[in-house]
Order: structure tokens, then C-alpha cells, then sequence
């Protein structure tokens, strides 16, 4: 176990991108990346219509060219609405997920490091976080900060930590077994920055992975919350909101309440993909 | 060469063995292994017979093809990579090469029967050893029954229980109640090596194949192990193909040895023969890497050269390499197995 | 240590466990207004009557430690507050709508091995086939749906196009419930002989059960052909080819029982699915249960009830864990013993 080499890095790009899971993903991750970034940018601009306006077409028309998506109960562009509400769900699931890392890594290094008290606190701690279903945990947080994206966001951050915290305690405390750990302690070396030198660089790998498997799960229950109505608030479109409002459309225009949930399950199949990927390429690194 | 220090403890006059009634005839057993890199020829024309209650060791270094021998015995061989091409298998007077799945499967276990190198992860870890080793008597039982045309009540489990503890007390074990309700992972490695012994003995075969089985033991447990084997033989009427690497091993239970080198045997003598009288250079050369207590300084002597490449087909010797008495001979073709005296076989041009 | 020594301690970890999810319900609780009775009464909290009533059965009062103490002791009485949009206790809200989904989650789990294990067991069977890849895919979509596709689309595909189920409720109109006995209404219309109003609430439940179970299945499908792929190359299952086992009892007795052990780990998973899900669920097909509760108390701000919702899915899901991790312990003999 040593710091990686670019050597190493690119064996590990070139494994990791032959792999028909990785392609598949990265194409899809990719365009609702490209998409949010550019939403982001350009705001409405870019758009066909405004997702907000009403009766740019007529009511509960189905897709066409004019409108690929067709149009909602109030004559708006579902296409636009859509595609407009693509950063809502991604960059919500990106910030969760990074500060649940940046949580995980710093609480799950020391108690797996130190062990002793420390550890015990944060098992039990993660125990107890873990017996109430995120979904659920994050609604009543929610429901008291009052529904928002932000605070939506909030919710999910102070709960969405304790894998991570896990994760990193077991290869902490593996890695603190190893004699190179004991070998740096006895020479002297027992400056905390130069462990975290070792310890963090083995710790990263299984958790990437891990986390690139969770960012399918934030969006599916960032959806969730939004179908509640905890998110955004409407005019404002949301994937998970617009699903709720058409729900009554189902069988006059199915595509309404159906293409939303659609999307949402195509991210969460192009982050799948690609965690996937990226955890066999990891196991069969760790094999050679 | 004297090997005073391994101990041979049943050579008499009487075991002599007999010429007919052979419980076992392997005639030009050839087996290939299609894999992605080329056909291994992992067994090549191999011929030889055992008789009854007889020890018969098979002896080669890892890649002789001798794994692949007892696998293919009793037909267990992984049918999409391996293939027998030639030869014939004859148990009892029945040609095992002509049988289906389903024929061959009713010889395993009752007839010929077959134990691993590790115990620990030959034996199912969620049943509980004598449930294992019952299963096995309930086997035989359903067979006996199929052949006798009215069959009286079968056993119970309960009447199989007591024939449990008697096979676990057949090999020795101490405590046999309690050791019959232990799982797998809680009995120690020798231990557990009896009780694949019982659970095969059980099912009581003619011909006991057992495949590396005191490698993984330590030299104690080794040596108890084998003389188990050994005295069981007589006590139950089996014979034993013994598979292992290690010549000493064999010395000291066997009746005869057969020597296998890439797939082939270069010699095979009873073992006090084989002993006084070495003929081929490689058994010579597996000799002196016998460390032996009588030397003051245990001199090993590893054979020169590296593993054989079985992809290859070899119109020559394939010690040929190796052979510290190589002659030019040797390598224009392959010397066949002939007779040098009553039962000594060797294939080597050195004694033609 | 021994198997009684081991559900003691996993016992114990559970009533910690249980005792912290108190203390985030109470913290909560008191996070949602500066008035503690809000969390109690909801909109009732301007009821002096109620108002005097809660304040002193729960020292409202006194310090917030003291307050922990009555609010746990309330808690074991059975006392979840009072829900002025329900018009009852909570408590006995809880008590109506939980069994509608107890009967929901126990034939989504039973859907969930009835199509996992099979499909498990072909997925390994022809590994690296076609079939292999068709039924990845086809659990791959399943795990990636939001929890609310899977019942719109069944719903549309089987309701609307095809005729054949219902489309909510769990009962039709014209079924009057049967007497509680076990106050599950399914095992009640049994056990009354009323054969016609049990079909009726089973063809109800179909649609529910299976949108949780198309969500979740693919999880025992993975693990089971992983396991099996496995196990069916041990050397245990060569020895009990030398045995002379048949094959399907090598398949069944030896193989799949071991291949079975990693799938209990997945109880968990399976349980917070079922738990999260069947507010979706229960929403779009109008099924009575929790999860429609649930909603409701959260378009009403009832605080009380969304509170008491929160405990009770997480002592479910702590109860399901302990239970999973001695199933555990019985299927796998190392665990138990060691």
C-alpha cells in the first residue's frame, strides 16, 4: 500500500473505461451533467418555451414536435419544465453526498484511528440514525424547517453522513493495523498530517465507489420528498412535484405523470452503471 | 538405498497380490483440458490395476496429472474444460467409460469413493457432522434397496444414528456422541480428515480414492491419518488409490507406488522394489529429496530443471530435459512402459 | 458465547438503539415550535382544556430532562398525542391504519422471495448468458425507480389498460369489515368463513405489494446468484457428488441452503424499502395504512402524528433488524457458535 503513481492512475482510467458498464453510465451521467451545468448558465434562455408560462399550447397535448414532451393541464411545456428542473435534483444529490463524504472521512479516520471511546460514540450513533428511514428522518426535519429546496437539502446533509463515518472506520481501523502505521509511529513520525497521508489516500477508493452508488439513492429519495411537496414549491417545477400534480392525468395523459419518474429512474440507472463500474475496476486492481 | 527410519509396517510374504479379480483397470486413460491457451494434456495413455484390499500410491510432483487421474476414476472430472479421449476405466469388470450421468452416479459413494485434500472446506459447513455422514448411509441404503427386489422396512434415522457413531468410532475418534453433533469448523483438521474417512467408509466402497489427503495436516496427524487408512483396508474390505506429491508419504502405507511425471508413469514397482531398486532418474532424483534422519547432514537434492509444459505434445521423453543420464535416444521418441522384472515397469531407455 | 448470550446482546443494542430514536423524536419535537404543546396538540394546542391536561401529564413546565423522562414514560404507556385533524389519539390511529400495512409489507416480502429466488437461481444457472443479462436489466430498472413509478405503472398497465385489479382501497365499495378478532382484516375475513370479502381485500393488495416488490427484489436476485456461483463451486458440493447425491438434492439441500445465508443480511435493506415506499404507494392506490397517514399529517402540519410516526417506523425497523439478525444466527451456524 503506497501513494498512487500516475502510473497506476492511468491503469486504473484505462480498466476502468473499457468496461461497457462505464461507457453506458458516463454517457448518461454525462448529458444530465452537461445539462445541469448549462441550465445553470443560461437559465431559461436556451429553452424552446418558458416552463412557468402558461398556454403556450394547447391543454394536455400529447408529444409532437412542436412540444416533445407535450403539454401540462395549464397549456405549459413539460419538455421545458423538465429540463429546467435537472439541476434541482443533481446538485442537491452532489452536495449531499460530498459533505456526507467530507463527515464521514474526518469522523470515521478518528474513531476508527483512535478507537476507544470515540468509536464506540460513533457506532452507536450511526446505529441510531440508521433504525429511522432516511426518507422519513428528512421529512420531519423538513416539515419543521419548512419546505423548501435549501432546506430540504439541510435535512438530507445532517443525516446522510453515518455510511460514510462506517465505511471510513473499518478501513481506518484495518489500515491502523498495518505495520507500516507502526513502523511510522516508532520512527518518530507520530505528526497526525503525515498518517492522514497514508490513511486517507486507502480509505478513498471503496468509499468513491460507494458514494458514486449512493448518488442514485439521494436523487430517489430527493424525488420522494419533492412528490411530498417538501421541495421546491410550485410554480416552480420539480421532477418529483410534477409527478404528484399530473398523478390525476394518468390515464387521460399518461406521459405526464410518467416521463418525470421516467428520468429520474434513467439518472439513477446511469449513476448505478457507473458505481458499478467503478467498484469492479477497484476489486480487480486490488487483485493484481 | 535404506530407508530404515520410514516405517513400513505390513510387508510380508502375504501380500502378494493376486493377478485376477483386480478391482480397478485404468488402460490408456488419456485426458485433455481445453482452455483458452491451448489443450493441456494433462493425462497421458495411463495403465495400471488395482487389486482388492491393496494400497496403491500414486505418486508425481503438482502437474504430473495425478488429481486428474482420481477425478477422472470416478467421474468427476469438469466435463466442459476436461475430456477423456482414450482409454478405459474398468471397476469390477464394468467399463465405467460407457456409462451415462445418471449409471455413473449410482457407482459414486457405494462403489468407488472419493476424499479431498481440505477438510474444512470439503465438508458442508451448515450440517452438522453426523448428519453428513448420515446422509452417505442413507444413500446406500436407498441403493441396497433398489437392487434387492423386495426389500424389507427401510432404516430409520434413528437406526442410522447408531451406525454414525459406530463409523466415527471406526476411525478412532474419541467422543464419537459428541463429535456427531459438532459442525464442520468446530473439529480440528485431523479430526476432520476422520470424518470425511468415515463418511466415505460408510458407504462402504470396494475402492477409495483419497487425493492429497494429509497435506494439509500437520506431520503428526499425517502419519495417525495414514496408518488409519492403512489398517482400515482389511477392516472393511477397500483398496486405496492414494494421490500425493510426496514420496515418503506413499513409503510408508503403500503396497505399490506408480510414479507419474507430465501426465505419464515412468515407473511403477511394489514399494520395496522401488525403494532397493530405483530405476528411473526421476523416481532417483524424487528419492534424494527425501530428507532422512540417518544422515547426519540431510543433504536435498532438488531435481534441475523447470515444470513441463503440458500444451505441448512431446514425441519424445519428456523427462528428457531434466535427465541427468539423457541420451540422444531419449529425445527422438518416447520410451514406452515395459516390464524390467515381476512387477517392476519402467519407461525409461536406460533399462531396455 | 453461546445463542442465548447473543440475542441478549442484540437485545440490548436494540432498546439503546430505541432510546436514542426517542431522544431525536423529542428533540424534534421540541425543534418544531418554541411551544412544546404544539408538538403534542397541533393545531389543538389553543384547547385550554387539552392544553392544561398535557402540561401537567408531561411537566411541560420543568426542565427538558425532566420533561425526556415523562415524555419516555408516555411513550411506554401507549400515549403518542393527541391528533386534532384525526380527532383521536394518535394511538389509536396507529392502531387502525398499521395493520393495512403489515398486510402490505408481508406480501411484498413474500413477492420479493417468490420472484428474486427464482430469478436468482436462473441468473446463475446460465450465468454470462443472455438470460443472465435480460434479468440484470430488468432488476436494474426496478432498483433504480423512484418508489412512486412502479405503482403508476403498474397501475396504469393492469387497472386502466388491461382491466384486470382495482384501482385502490382495500376493500371494493360494497364490503363491510369483518369483526375484528386479530384486527388484520384479511385474517379476520377468514377466520369468519367470509371467503368472497377475503379475495376481495387480497385482489386490493396485489397491486400495492407488487409495486414495493418489483422495487426491491433485484437485491435478493444479485445476491443470490453471486452466492450461488459461489457455492456451487465449492468443494463441500464436490464431496457430495463423490457422496453420489442426486442433483436436485445437491441443489437444494446443499447448494442453495448455503447460497441462502448472505440473502438474510439483506432484511434490512428490504425492511426501510418496504417501511419509505409504502407512503408512496399507499398514496396512489388509497390504501388505508400508515404511509397514507403519514402524508396526511403532513399536509396538515400534524405535528403530533408525524412525530409518532417517525418512533414507530424506526421501532419496526429495529424489531426487524434484531429479528433478521437471529434468523441470521439460526441459518448460519458459525455465527452462533463461535
Amino acid at each position: 500500500m503506497k501513494q498512487r503513481s500516475s502510473e497506476e492512475s492511468k491503469r486504473f482510467l484505462k480498466s476502468f473505461l473499457t468496461r461497457n458498464e462505464a461507457r453506458l453510465g458516463l454517457s448518461i451521467v454525462f448529458v444530465f451533467l452537461a445539462v445541469s451545468i448549462i441550465i445553470t448558465i443560461t437559465g431559461k434562455s436556451l429553452l424552446p418555451y418558458d416552463p412557468v408560462k402558461q398556454n403556450v399550447g394547447p391543454i394536455l397535448a400529447s408529444p409532437t414536435m412542436a412540444h416533445l414532451f407535450g403539454t401540462d393541464n395549464l397549456g405549459r411545456d413539460v419538455f421545458s419544465r423538465i429540463v429546467i428542473a435537472t439541476p434541482n435534483d443533481l446538485v442537491v444529490s452532489f452536495i449531499v453526498i460530498a459533505s456526507s463524504f467530507l463527515i464521514g472521512i474526518v469522523l470515521g479516520a478518528i474513531a476508527g484511528f483512535w478507537g476507544g471511546i470515540l468509536d464506540e460514540i460513533l457506532m452507536r450513533s450511526t446505529d441510531v440514525i440508521f433504525a429511522i428511514p432516511a426518507l422519513i428522518l428528512a421529512m420531519s426535519i423538513a416539515v419543521i424547517l419548512g419546505p423548501s429546496l435549501v432546506h430540504m437539502m439541510y435535512a438530507l446533509m445532517i443525516i446522510w453522513w453515518p455510511p460514510y463515518a462506517r465505511l471510513a472506520r473499518g478501513e481506518a481501523l484495518q489500515v491502523s493495523q498495518k505495520n507500516f502505521i507502526e513502523s511510522a509511529k516508532t520512527s518518530g513520525t507520530n505528526t497526525l498530517t503525515i498518517l492522514k497521508k497514508h490513511l486517507i489516500p486507502n480509505i478513498l477508493n471503496p468509499m468513491l465507489a460507494y458514494a458514486t452508488l449512493d448518488i442514485g439513492t439521494v436523487v430517489v429519495v430527493y424525488a420522494g420528498l419533492s412528490y411530498l411537496g417538501l421541495s421546491v414549491q410550485p410554480p416552480t417545477p420539480d421532477w418529483g412535484a410534477m409527478v404528484s400534480a399530473y398523478q390525476d392525468y394518468l390515464i387521460s395523459a399518461p406521459w405526464l405523470p410518467l416521463l418525470p419518474a421516467v428520468i429520474i429512474a434513467l439518472v439513477v440507472i446511469g449513476f448505478s452503471l457507473l458505481g458499478n463500474a467503478l467498484r469492479d475496476t477497484i476489486e480487480s486492481q486490488n487483485i493484481s | 538405498m535404506h530407508l530404515e527410519t520410514l516405517s513400513n509396517p505390513r510387508i510380508s510374504p502375504n501380500s502378494a497380490p493376486t493377478l485376477t479379480d483386480n478391482i480397478l483397470e485404468v488402460n490408456d486413460l488419456t485426458v485433455n483440458y481445453e482452455s483458452s491457451r491451448g489443450t493441456v494434456h494433462a493425462v497421458d495413455s495411463v495403465s495400471f490395476a488395482i487389486e482388492p484390499r491393496r494400497l496403491v500410491a500414486v505418486v508425481g510432483e503438482s502437474g504430473s496429472g495425478k488429481s486428474t487421474l482420481g477425478l477422472a476414476i470416478i467421474g468427476l472430472l469438469p466435463t466442459p474444460p476436461a475430456k477423456q479421449i482414450a482409454g478405459t476405466v474398468v471397476y469390477k469388470d464394468t467399463n465405467l467409460s460407457n456409462l451415462d450421468r445418471e449409471q455413473m452416479r449410482g457407482y459414486r459413494g457405494t462403489e468407488i469413493a472419493m476424499i479431498f485434500q481440505e477438510p474444512i472446506t470439503s465438508l458442508n459447513p451448515v450440517y452438522k457432522v453426523g448428519t453428513q455422514i448420515e446422509e452417505a448411509i442413507a444413500i446406500r441404503e436407498s441403493r441396497k434397496t433398489e437392487k434387492v427386489s423386495n426389500s424389507g422396512p427401510l432404516s430409520t434415522k434413528y437406526d442410522r444414528h447408531d451406525e454414525v457413531i459406530a463409523s466415527l468410532k471406526r476411525v478412532r475418534i474419541p467422543d464419537s456422541e459428541n463429535v456427531a453433533e459438532r459442525y464442520p469448523f468446530e473439529l480440528s483438521g485431523g479430526m476432520r480428515q476422520r470424518v470425511m474417512i468415515a463418511m466415505a467408509l460408510a458407504q462402504k466402497p470396494s475402492l477409495l480414492i483419497a487425493d492429497e489427503p494429509t497435506t494439509a495436516l500437520d506431520v503428526t496427524t499425517q502419519a495417525e491419518v495414514l496408518k488409519l487408512m492403512r489398517n482400515l483396508m482389511d477392516e472393511v474390505d477397500t483398496s486405496i488409490l492414494l494421490i500425493t506429491h510426496d514420496l515418503a508419504v506413499a513409503s510408508q502405507v503403500a503396497d505399490r507406488i506408480a510414479v507419474m511425471y507430465g501426465g505419464q508413469i515412468v515407473e511403477e514397482a511394489e514399494v520395496n522394489e522401488l525403494f532397493n531398486q530405483p530405476l528411473h532418474p526421476y523416481t532417483n532424483g524424487l528419492l534424494a529429496c527425501i530428507p532422512t534422519g540417518s544422515k547426519k547432514i540431510a543433504k536435498l537434492k532438488p531435481i534441475q530443471g523447470s515444470v513441463l509444459d503440458l500444451r505441448e505434445t512431446y514425441n519424445y521423453c519428456k523427462f528428457a530435459p531434466r535427465c541427468p543420464f539423457v541420451m540422444d535416444k531419449c529425445w527422438k521418441t518416447k520410451p514406452p512402459l515395459h516390464e524390467t522384472g515381476p512387477e517392476h515397469r519402467v519407461a525409461c531407455y536406460l533399462h531396455e | 458465547m453461546n445463542f442465548a448470550t447473543f440475542v441478549l446482546r442484540r437485545l440490548g443494542l436494540a432498546i439503546f438503539v430505541l432510546l436514542g430514536v426517542a431522544v431525536i423524536t423529542f428533540t424534534l419535537s421540541h425543534l418544531v415550535s418554541s411551544n412544546p404543546l404544539v408538538a403534542w396538540l397541533g393545531r389543538a394546542s389553543g384547547n385550554r382544556v387539552l392544553a392544561a391536561e398535557y402540561i401537567q401529564k408531561y411537566h411541560l413546565n420543568d426542565p427538558l430532562y425532566v420533561q425526556f423522562g415523562y415524555y419516555l414514560l408516555a411513550l411506554l404507556h401507549g400515549d403518542l398525542g393527541f391528533s386534532v385533524f384525526k380527532g383521536e389519539p394518535v394511538s389509536e390511529a396507529l392502531a387502525q391504519t398499521l395493520p393495512f400495512t403489515l398486510q402490505i409489507a408481508f406480501f411484498a416480502i413474500l413477492l420479493t422471495l417468490a420472484i428474486g429466488i427464482p430469478l436468482g437461481v436462473l441468473a446463475a444457472r446460465y450465468n454470462h448468458t443472455a438470460v443472465d443479462y435480460s434479468i440484470s436489466g430488468f432488476y436494474l430498472a426496478g432498483i433504480a425507480s423512484p418508489y412512486f413509478l412502479l405503482a403508476l405503472f403498474l397501475l396504469i398497465v393492469l387497472t386502466y389498460t388491461l382491466h384486470l385489479l382495482p384501482s385502490g382501497g382495500a376493500f371494493s365499495p360494497w364490503v363491510i369489515e369483518p369483526y375484528p378478532i386479530t384486527h388484520f382484516p384479511l385474517i379476520d375475513a377468514l377466520l369468519e368463513g367470509q371467503w368472497s370479502i377475503f379475495v376481495d381485500g387480497l385482489t386490493h393488495l396485489i397491486m400495492p405489494s407488487l409495486a414495493l416488490a418489483l422495487g426491491i427484489f433485484g437485491y435478493v436476485t444479485r445476491v443470490l446468484r453471486a452466492s450461488l456461483l459461489d457455492v456451487l463451486h465449492a468443494n463441500y458440493i464436490r464431496t457430495a457428488r463423490a457422496k453420489g447425491v442426486d442433483e436436485t438434492t445437491l441443489f437444494f439441500k446443499h447448494a442453495l441452503r448455503n447460497a441462502s445465508i448472505p440473502v438474510v443480511t439483506l432484511a434490512s435493506i428490504v425492511v426501510t424499502w418496504l417501511v419509505t415506499g409504502t407512503l408512496f404507494v399507499e398514496v396512489i392506490f388509497a390504501y388505508p395504512g400508515i404511509g397514507q397517514y403519514a402524508v396526511q399529517a403532513l399536509s396538515n402540519l400534524d405535528y403530533p402524528s408525524l412525530l409518532a410516526i417517525t418512533l414507530v417506523l424506526a421501532v419496526i425497523i429495529v424489531l426487524s433488524n434484531l429479528a433478521a439478525d437471529i434468523l441470521y444466527a439460526v441459518v448460519n451456524p458459525e455465527i452462533r457458535l463461535r
